[in-house]
């Protein structure tokens, strides 16, 4: 819940984004998001761009 | 020549060609100057072997052909024709679906500064940890918290510049 978890920064967002945080972590942002679809939204975008640029130049 | 055993310094070097070509290519978007930025790297790698401090061999690479683009580049923009031989080997990797998203996508790629690309790339690419870009770019986390956002934030707006579908997955 986000009460319990006020502090989510960016670079937070980014790491959960990158699949770069420990399960704790991970779970925490992840309960985090459902709560703030906006982030949540930011976040999917991120991700999609990610795979487009691996589709890109990938092996 | 033989193939060099995997402890030895070539044999290192060997084994990272496949992660090196990739930056390569994704710095010089092209095949062919890909592979000549590669040969330049690998040149420099062996001949500064002596100075390599014996830790993340990758990273020392990494940042010296980061150093060899960016100096190559400094004269000012390259010229953007490309002979027929040439043309023939110009990248053209495993396409996104839609061609008119990929072209939006690499002139997106294009807009952004070599830092913040940098950056990117061996995130998105290479898979590295922050702290490994960090190192690799010899700069401090923080800074590469800051460019991995800039990047981020700019090709999500020029995706979306003049695209009426926006890329959000439906809630």
């Amino acid at each position: 819940m986000s009460e319990t978890n006020p502090t989510v920064t960016e670079a937070d967002l980014h790491a959960y984004a990158d699949g770069q945080l420990a399960e704790a972590d991970r779970a925490r942002i992840e309960a985090w998001l459902k709560d703030n679809p906006d982030q949540a939204a930011t976040v999917a975008e991120w991700q999609s761009q990610s795979a487009a640029i691996q589709a890109m130049f990938g092996p | 020549m033989k193939t060099p055993a995997p402890e030895t310094f070539e044999g290192q070097i060997l084994a990272l060609l496949p992660s090196l070509r990739r930056y390569s290519r994704s710095l010089t978007r092209s095949d062919a100057e890909g592979e000549d930025l590669l040969q330049d790297c690998v040149e420099k790698v062996l001949a500064r072997r002596s100075q390599w401090r014996g830790l993340n061999l990758r990273g020392w690479a990494l940042t010296i052909m980061t150093n060899l683009y960016r100096n190559a580049r400094r004269p000012g923009p390259r010229s953007m024709t490309v002979d027929l031989d040439t043309a023939e080997n110009i990248a053209s990797p495993e396409a996104p679906s839609d061609p008119l998203e990929r072209a939006r996508l690499e002139d997106a790629l294009n807009s952004l500064s070599e830092e913040n690309r940098a950056v990117l790339m061996l995130v998105v690419i290479e898979g590295y940890t922050y702290s490994e870009v960090a190192a690799a770019l010899d700069i401090p986390v923080g800074t590469v918290m800051s460019r991995l956002s800039r990047a981020r934030h700019r090709v999500a707006e020029r995706m979306k510049a003049d695209n009426v579908i926006t890329l959000r997955r439906p809630k």
